[in-house]
């Protein structure tokens, strides 16, 4: 009874919560001072259990830094991150043990994540060492090879090293690596940016099935933005260390209601002549300012077609416009009506 | 005529392992002022392609057999005294990486008047009024003051936007652009292909866009050629490529690309991993990969075949199917003879 309860609570919280979080990172200017690159700043959202929550935006909005900072690679400069229901609190060694055995990463770069000095088995096998989840070297074995045969890799291959490999392939040791200790929670790190166009849709389906055998919650980031709508329930974009944001895929792509989601989303090339020549794409104009230097009030205001004088004065707050649709934008009503 | 003629290209690297055969007899034309996409993934030939135009090789690197004309003047085998006239003057190139391609010890100014100094009889005054006025045609504000600046005080798309001015500076017939704007975020990505459709109309010069994006390709080219390992797959007018692919690569990648409808299916990917170059086999080399390879895919190469005047590819399918239409066709008539 108890069990049951606590059960339907469970599906009730969302997995991963982040309030408010914020990473700065110092940056030194002149000899003795320093500012801080405010990578994120003040970000909150939240994944239910089982879904994929994508997160787009151009280089530098900051989207790998709250992958990072939510996983605690990054210590938080403020706020907190709430995982199934609790507080992650880096100061416990055993819960943050716990918490590094249920949440893990895929990189980008298939190429540099992976030690070339270490063979297929050994990277496979090393998060199982970390959290000793065997206990005898058989145990050990058996798991490496169901995990590569998870991941359509041939056992055979288990003694040999990385570089041996295609970067498709080195892709899935990756995904092993992160399967090992048995995750619920995956942040993916642009995982198929950096391969071939005939791979990506077999990496694409893996994490489909991964996460419908397992029951996997995934944050997708990454900057291909048909990739993210194929593959994420939500979507949330960000610029200069800001969410603007936050939709279901479908909503956010028929009904983007930022002005930099608009643009952004139109500027995708469609790989379809037709649809390409049709397309009214809404130019920006310039670039990203530096985030050392970002402007006042809100981030997008020296871009924007629709920036006013309230703009520079505050940020923006992020606020639910329609149910499940958030946005950052001051004149979000007028633009829209 | 048209204004470049590539015939059955051939361009290898003779390195210690062995020959790698980068491009395998690559047939295109281009005409004035149209633009043409050469579409592929790593390592299918597409950027040895234009390298070889431009006879900018790696040391290793050497066009083995095949011919390329420039307005009717043969490259393969001309000397460098003709080829230095050649690039930069008739046909520039862009390449992916702006951060790697500008000298960083040298002012933006000082690399755009280098170009314009060394193709045409202009004066320095002239060159540097010329190289301001490159820059503001490309969008850059404020083009004296940038003039002094050094390559780090530029953002990527700025830098591709100097890139841009410095390979039209002379004019030429053809810009080379490959992977212009894979380095780029998606809104830069299309200021920078926006800005070449504009100079492309105002200019009028033929474009070659090589890229693996579909997406890219679909927004710019009129033609495209599709590459595998080396060799062309097919090659047609833009519409009939993605609307009619005659290629069962073609037909992979399409298939395999996320589009706005996928959401929520699977996708069809191509199975399999690329090819070793080292090793082409026999056959058609994208037949180890094909769902409905047939035994003569694995012995003999496809020929190219013409599907219809805009449209050439190189697929025993399309053999098989006309094969059996007129099969049909003949059974046919065979039938309506006997009744008569």
């Amino acid at each position: 009874m108890a069990d049951e309860i606590k059960a339907s609570a469970n599906e009730e919280t969302p997995l991963v919560e982040i309030r408010n979080l914020k990473k700065y990172f110092p940056v030194k200017t002149g000899f003795f001072g320093s500012t801080p690159l405010k990578a994120v700043d003040d970000v909150s959202f939240s994944i239910k259990r089982g879904e994929t929550l994508g997160l787009v935006g151009e280089s530098g909005c900051g989207k790998t830094t709250v992958g990072r900072t939510i996983l605690h690679l990054y210590e938080p400069t403020a706020g907190q991150v709430i995982y199934n229901g609790k507080p992650v609190n880096s100061k416990s060694k055993e819960e943050m043990a716990e918490f590094r055995r249920k949440t893990t990463m895929v990189f980008q770069d298939p190429y540099s994540s992976l030690n070339p000095r270490m063979t297929v088995s050994d990277i496979i096998g090393e998060p199982l060492d970390v959290h000793g989840m065997y206990s005898s070297k058989k145990e050990r074995m058996d798991r490496i090879l169901e995990l590569m045969d998870r991941v359509g890799l041939n056992s055979e291959h288990a003694s040999r090293y990385a570089h041996e490999f295609s970067g498709g392939q080195r892709q899935r040791i990756g995904i092993a690596r992160a399967l090992a200790s048995g995750p619920e929670f995956i942040v993916c790190d642009e995982p198929v940016s950096a391969l071939d166009v005939s791979i990506q849709a077999q990496v694409i389906n893996m994490f489909d099935e991964l996460q419908d055998e397992l029951g996997l919650t995934y944050l997708f980031i990454a900057h291909d933005l048909l990739v993210v709508r194929h593959i994420s329930d939500r979507i949330a974009v960000m610029y200069l260390g800001k969410m603007v944001e936050l939709a279901d895929a479908a909503e956010i792509y028929d009904h983007p209601m930022h002005p930099y989601s608009k643009s952004l989303l139109s500027a995708v090339p469609i790989p379809d002549p037709k649809i390409a020549h049709a397309n009214k794409r809404i130019p920006l104009q310039g670039d990203i300012p530096s985030p050392l230097h970002a402007p006042s009030g809100c981030p997008f205001r020296t871009r924007c077609p629709f920036a006013n004088k309230s703009c520079s004065a505050s940020m923006p707050e992020f606020k639910e416009v329609k149910p499940g649709h958030f946005v950052a934008c001051h004149r979000v009503e007028e633009i829209n009506s | 005529m048209a204004l470049l003629e590539v015939k059955d290209l051939h361009t290898s690297f003779f390195t210690d392992a062995g020959e790698v055969k980068a491009v395998n007899g690559v047939n295109f034309n281009l005409d004035h002022g149209k633009v043409l996409g050469i579409v592929g993934e790593s390592g299918s030939g597409k950027s040895v392609t234009a390298y070889s135009i431009m006879q900018i090789l790696a040391p290793t690197g050497k066009i083995v057999s095949g011919s390329i004309k420039l307005d009717g003047q043969e490259l393969v085998g001309a000397g460098e005294q003709v080829m230095r006239n050649v690039r930069g003057n008739k046909v520039s190139i862009i390449f992916q990486d702006p951060m790697t391609s500008l000298n960083p010890t040298l002012t933006i100014g000082h690399q755009l008047m280098e170009a314009i100094l060394l193709h045409t009889d202009r004066t320095r005054e002239q060159a540097e009024a010329r190289a301001i006025e490159m820059l503001s045609l490309v969008n850059v504000n404020e083009p004296a003051k940038r003039m002094k600046q050094y390559p780090h005080e530029f953002s990527g798309g700025m830098r591709q936007r100097v890139m841009i001015a410095m390979a039209l500076a002379c004019e030429p017939d053809i810009l080379i652009a490959d992977e212009p704007t894979t380095a780029l975020d998606v809104t830069i990505q299309a200021q920078i292909l926006e800005l070449m459709q504009k100079l492309q109309r105002e200019m009028g010069m033929a474009i070659i866009m090589i890229t693996h994006d579909l997406g890219v390709v679909a927004q710019m080219c009129d033609e495209i050629v599709v590459m595998y390992a080396g060799s062309y797959c097919e090659r047609g007018t833009a519409d009939e490529i993605f609307y009619n692919p005659r290629h069962e690569y073609t037909r992979g990648l399409l298939r395999s690309i996320p589009t706005l409808g996928s959401m929520g299916q699977k996708l069809h990917p191509i199975t399999g991993t690329p090819i070793d170059l080292l090793n082409l086999p026999e056959g058609c080399p994208f037949a180890p990969r094909c769902e409905k390879a047939m035994k003569i895919c694995i012995k003999h190469p496809a020929e190219s075949m013409d599907i219809n005047e805009f449209h050439k590819a190189s697929c025993w399918l399309n053999v098989k199917d006309l094969y059996e239409k007129q099969q049909s066709a003949s059974v046919v008539s065979a039938q309506e003879g006997g009744e008569a």
